[in-house]
């Protein structure tokens, strides 16, 4: 709608397309003889910017155009109302002389954010303690501070019908494989729901419909992870409102790597990496050998172990299995519990679940004390693995371990690890393979273990990348 | 993925679990023992059950019990083991078989074959004879003594450790009896207070009993001679003035002597004439640290050690020769011979028949010692 | 969408060693030895040579179409109907194979793990779990075959610690005095041993190489090393129990397992028979895939839905399975299937080979 000459109308106007917002204000002021009335949401303006940068200089700008006086770097003129409208919700002025049919947007957004703290879920011993906040500006300038390139491109889409979320895609222009590239901005733009809240639901609108546990899109909120997977030809993706990151495509491998590897010497890096993997690993099938083992065979355990064993079960009044569902149970409400707990209440209640419920649970005779030492080895090798969304699917995949270990002992293990891998093997992200064995190829040298720089001279396999040798000469 | 699934819960969901075990339930046998009652003609099983009771904090208290079945056949006796308590036995980690001699001679081989086939046994487990009346000791002693099985059990183990006698598993036994250059010695324990002590080994031939017994100086000989004496034991005895033995007269002039094997090789070899075997000498080389040569140890003077060098060598044969003897009586080839033969000589030993030919051979043991610790220069 | 079809030379490597590496670890080398008693090593040894200039034929005839697997370019040499019925026969081949291996190891599971465990229940998770995974693409096979690798080589260490230790060497000598008739006539038995290698028939066009040349040598390095396996097996077993002891055990290798006994752990050989489920899936599900490749083509036209074929073989096979649960009748398919296998595996591709090149003399003349 085309705005009207004179300023009532379009008050009525805007305040109708605003549907009566209280927020919505107007002030006038008449100067030599045009007067002007400015329109705004006043929860939305930066008033010091409005009063200095708009006010003043019209005051003292007579006859001149609005152009000429105001000093305000976004400017822009228009003359439909709708136009007006958006600009008014992204917390613009808009400025109109009585007797021109045209408004005048300049921008004076107030920001209010939280400041540049210490990431809360990833934290490291060596390394920048630098985290994403929710603003996507400010995150946005973090990143080109840390790749001082053209090659870093930014590409901004609004998603969301009724938010319209402002999301960022950046990648380096000479790396990224233009295929995955092309794929992955076609399924962004063709995003057609209300609003969307970062990181999951767009990771989960992004893929294809896969029914796994296994997260296939990296979450982090570390500006030097995000630097070093762009490095390595990956896509990341930054929401506004929301400090974590995401970044595709991924493999499997890539959920046990930390910014901490490659700080540290390699060979410690190595023997840290692959005491996670075996963390992982035991998390999921610790219990199921020990059911297995107690159920099932224990032909396989030495006399003296039997004994001990035997001797801790003796009067325990459930079996093994519900024994460990039971105890594994009780160790997921705990951790619930912690996550929502104030914090002057939570190293309390932190000490009375595990000290207290794991002794008097055994003294009660309701559960052998083995049992408590192997679910607590559970629970703290999954916390061991440094992306939190594998490490809630290691967690939950003990639990059909556990069934099939009951059922048939050792074999039942054997087979859940086959199916897993199987799972595993036909996962895809965009056609991109996401698990591959970690000796293949050039993989080796940074999945298990992680060999020394100057060794790692290709990027990683899943990428895709145009361009993939890393080093050329490491040595002068 | 969830086509699978759903396969594989239905499954199980249709029947039911099947091969469980659960540990809490078993009767964790430890030691068993075999009798042959010559009264009746019954096989009598025992079985030794322990059972760890009020453990926590490190501790625990081992109790056992003894459980005695009668059968005509040693498969049918340990299928009355079903009748007899709601829990099944099961013998997966037996610690030690014993055998009663008695047992033992009446062809204990075609008793104990099943065990190769049964589900739930345990084969490697070492097996021992018991010199005396086994059913009052394993009804008496694991009642007084809470650390019998536990002893026990060490003590088959230390004495393949400390190689005094090697272990020979229920495996070997039942396997024995096809090969006719498999004889075994299988160490024989009889009561000594609370506990057991070895008396030393009965030879079997291809799994019969021979009835002959070696003593426990002719076991520490058996060894020397088969290569294997090298270890922690210590190899004592007195020495003559003239190099007899202690059954000279003369007591006054025997000395002490005491050593320890740091090497110990043997090898056989074989003279034939017109592909006839004539002898197999048994040469044995050993290094010794010497700690006791009945003088005190600082007068030695080199050839003082020489000569007794070839004292002990001289002694050792003595000894030696009384153990091939009792051996070849038996017609027991324990220190593989026949194998030495057969794998070497392949032409003369088409022209031997073995079982027939070597309780009547002549094989010459030498022993070469040498004193590698003597202080003098 | 990118979609990779091309597997590596590792993969390939993998692939073959886990197919050619089945049951009979277990029993190796009792049939080997029934005439050339402590001798079988050689037997084993002649074995993988055959095994090796089968590959060598098998490569050439690939060599001469490097573009098409054999269910095409069968056509191109024999004919359609006489290709169809080829491409009939491969299929029922590899799909009598994965039964064969399938029952052979559900029989052994059941007579020394899962006692009670009624035999179809084991046939049928082992089927189920191999028909899934078969039903994926060749990329996702040949991972999850590398992954199964590692469990492979823990099998390798546990036999080589519980097979070394109080034993005879003298088991072994004198060396050869059975006779190299004897030592021939046992390496027959090995062949369905170390039968695996087929599969390059169908996956010669899918390895990613620089040099065709390269396949040949990951072909014969996977074979190479499938016998030096077979071969510490049989020295392994030869040291352990002699000749006669030998005639009368048939499944030796369980016995050793069980010799080991660590505070830890003992009786490995349950242990070892758990991980060796893996790798005897791995042979299941290869063969599976193979057959369900081969009656894609058998028709007018490939049959894409190839999961559809690989559910329906699986099917078949259980249906099959069921009635073989004791060991005789086992005994007797096993015999009637090395003879299927030495025609199928040597005498038809040779005879391929030999029509093809005739072919190409009478089309240049």
């Amino acid at each position: 709608m085309k705005a009207d000459l004179l300023i009532e109308k379009n008050e009525k106007s805007l305040k109708e397309l605003l549907f009566n917002s209280s927020d919505f204000k107007f002030s006038d002021f008449e100067i030599g003889n045009r007067s002007y009335r400015l329109f705004y949401l006043e929860t939305m303006i930066e008033s010091i910017k409005v009063q200095e940068h708009i006010i003043r200089p019209l005051l003292t700008n007579v006859n001149g155009t609005i152009r000429e006086a105001v000093s305000i770097l976004d400017y822009c003129e228009t003359d439909q109302l709708s136009d007006a409208t958006k600009a008014l919700v992204e917390g613009k002025t808009v400025v109109q002389i009585n007797g021109e049919a045209k408004f005048y947007l300049l921008g004076t957004e107030l920001v209010k954010e939280r400041s540049i703290n210490i990431p809360m879920n990833e934290r490291v011993l060596r390394g920048s303690h630098e985290a994403l906040n929710e603003n996507i500006n400010t995150n946005l300038n973090m990143m080109r501070k840390l790749i001082e390139t053209p090659d870093l491109v930014i590409k901004f889409y609004q998603v969301g019908r009724r938010s319209n979320t402002k999301v960022a895609i950046l990648y380096l222009n000479s790396l990224v494989n233009e295929v995955v590239l092309a794929e992955f901005e076609r399924r962004v733009a063709n995003i057609d729901i209300d609003y969307i809240e970062a990181p999951n639901f767009l990771q989960e609108l992004i893929e294809k419909k896969h029914f796994t546990l296994f997260p296939k899109i990296l979450v982090t909120e570390r500006p030097d992870r995000i630097n070093s997977y762009l490095m390595d030809g990956k896509i990341a993706i930054l929401t506004d409102g929301s400090p974590d990151c995401l970044i595709l495509p991924v493999s499997f491998w890539a959920f046990f790597q930390s910014p901490d590897d490659y700080q540290i010497g390699w060979l410690i890096g190595s023997a840290i990496r692959f005491l996670r993997i075996l963390a992982f690993i035991l998390a999921f099938s610790l219990p199921g050998i020990y059911v297995a083992l107690v159920t099932f065979d224990p032909r396989i355990l030495p006399f003296e172990i039997a004994l001990t064993l035997q001797s801790s079960m003796q009067y325990i009044a459930l079996p093994p299995v519900l024994e460990a569902i039971a105890m594994l149970v009780i160790l997921e409400i705990l951790r619930e519990a912690t996550v929502r707990l104030p914090s002057p209440i939570a190293q309390t209640i932190g000490v009375v679940g595990g000290i207290v419920i794991g002794t008097v649970v055994v003294q009660a005779n309701l559960i052998s004390n083995m049992m408590v030492i192997v679910v607590a080895l559970t629970g703290i090798a999954s916390f061991n693995i440094p992306s939190y969304e594998m490490s809630s699917a290691a967690r939950l995949l003990t639990y059909p371990f556990i069934l099939m270990a009951s059922m048939f002992g050792l074999i039942g293990l054997e087979i859940s690890f086959l199916l897993l891998l199987t799972h595993l093997s036909r996962l895809d992200t965009m056609g991109i393979p996401y698990f591959y064995s970690w000796y293949s190829g050039e993989t080796i040298k940074d999945t298990l273990f992680r060999f020394p720089i100057r060794s790692l001279k290709k990027r990683p396999f899943e990428s895709m990348a145009k361009e993939s040798t890393r080093i050329k000469t490491p040595r002068g | 993925m969830r086509k699978a699934m759903l396969l594989l819960l239905l499954l199980p969901l249709l029947t039911g679990c099947w091969d469980r075990l659960q540990l809490r339930k078993l009767n964790l046998v430890d030691v068993a023992g075999f009798d042959f009652n010559d009264e009746n003609k019954e096989i009598e099983l025992y079985y030794l059950v322990t059972k760890l009771k009020s453990t926590g904090q490190g501790s625990g208290e081992a109790t056992s019990q003894v459980t005695k079945l009668k059968g005509p056949s040693l498969v049918e006796t340990i299928g009355q083991g079903q009748y007899t308590d709601q829990a099944p036995f099961i013998g997966i980690s037996t610690g030690t078989y014993i055998l009663s001699e008695s047992f033992a001679s009446h062809d204990p081989v075609s008793e104990l074959e099943f065990l190769l086939q049964t589900p739930y046994s345990s084969i490697n487990i070492p097996v021992m004879i018991f010199e005396g009346n086994i059913a009052k000791f394993l009804e008496t002693v694991p009642k007084v003594n809470k650390e019998f099985s536990e002893n026990l059990n060490d003590f088959s183990r230390a004495l393949e450790m400390n190689r005094i006698i090697p272990n020979i598993s229920m495996m070997n036994l039942i396997l024995s009896r096809e090969d006719t250059l498999e004889d075994l010695a299988i160490p024989v324990i009889k009561q000594a207070d609370l506990g057991v002590e070895l008396s030393g080994a009965l030879l079997f031939r291809q799994g019969l009993n021979t009835e002959t017994k070696l003593n426990k100086e002719q076991v520490q000989m058996m060894m020397l001679m088969k290569g294997k004496g090298s270890g922690k034991q210590r190899y004592t005895g007195m020495i003559g003035e003239n190099g007899k033995g202690h059954n000279s007269t003369d007591k006054k002039n025997e000395r002490n002597y005491g050593f320890s094997v740091k090497k110990d090789d043997s090898s056989i070899t074989f003279t034939s004439k017109d592909k006839k075997l004539q002898k197999a000498k048994v040469n044995v080389h050993m290094e010794i640290n010497i700690f006791d040569l009945g003088k005190s140890f600082h007068e030695n003077k080199p050839d003082y050690i020489n000569h007794m060098e070839k004292e002990l060598s001289n002694h050792l044969k003595d000894l030696a020769v009384t153990t091939i003897e009792s051996m070849q009586k038996a017609n027991c080839d324990i220190l593989g011979i026949g194998r030495e033969l057969k794998s070497h000589h392949p032409d003369i030993w088409k022209s031997v028949d073995w079982r027939k030919d070597y309780p009547l051979m002549k094989i010459e043991p030498t022993f070469d010692v040498q004193i590698m610790n003597s202080d003098v220069e | 969408m990118i979609h990779l079809k091309k597997i590596s030379l590792n993969q390939l490597i993998c692939l073959v060693i886990l197919t050619q590496v089945g049951v009979s670890v277990l029993e190796i080398p009792y049939a080997e030895s029934r005439h050339a008693g402590y001798d079988s090593w050689m037997s084993i040894l002649i074995g993988g040579l055959l095994a090796q200039i089968v590959i060598f034929i098998i490569y050439q005839l690939s060599k001469r179409y490097p573009d098409q697997s054999l269910q095409q370019y069968i056509f191109s040499i024999l004919g359609k109907p006489l290709g169809w019925l080829v491409n009939l026969l491969f299929a029922l081949y590899c799909a009598e194979s994965s039964l064969m291996v399938v029952i052979s190891y559900a029989d052994v599971l059941n007579r020394w793990v899962l006692f009670q465990t009624p035999f179809f229940v084991i046939l049928g998770i082992t089927l189920v779990v191999a028909t899934y995974i078969a039903s994926s693409t060749l990329r996702s096979i040949s991972t999850i075959t590398q992954s199964i690798l590692n469990m492979f080589l823990i099998c390798f260490v546990i036999i080589f610690i519980s097979g070394m230790g109080k034993g005879d060497w003298r088991h072994f000598l004198p060396i050869g005095t059975h006779g190299i008739g004897a030592i021939i006539k046992d390496s027959l038995p090995a062949f369905w041993a170390y039968a695996g290698y087929e599969l390059l028939l169908y996956v010669f066009p899918f390895v990613k190489c620089k040099k065709k040349k390269h396949i040949f040598i990951a072909m014969s390095i996977a074979n190479g090393f499938t016998t030096l396996f077979y071969l510490l097996i049989t020295i392994i077993v030869t040291y352990n129990f002699s000749e006669s002891q030998l005639n009368t055990i048939t499944e030796p290798m369980v016995y050793i397992l069980r010799k080991f006994r660590w505070p830890v752990v003992q009786s490995l050989d349950i242990l070892f028979m758990t991980i060796w489920l893996s790798v005897t899936t791995v042979t299941v599900f290869v063969y599976m895939f193979l057959s369900a490749r081969y009656l894609a083509f058998v028709g007018k036209k490939e049959i894409r839905n190839h999961p559809l074929l690989v559910w329906i073989i699986g099917i078949l096979c259980f249906s099959v399975g069921i009635w073989f649960s004791d060991r005789q009748s086992i005994f007797k398919f096993s015999e009637y299937h090395n003879k299927a296998t030495m025609i199928m595996i040597a005498l038809v591709p040779t005879i391929i080979l030999l029509i093809s090149y005739v072919r190409e003399k009478v089309a240049r003349e």
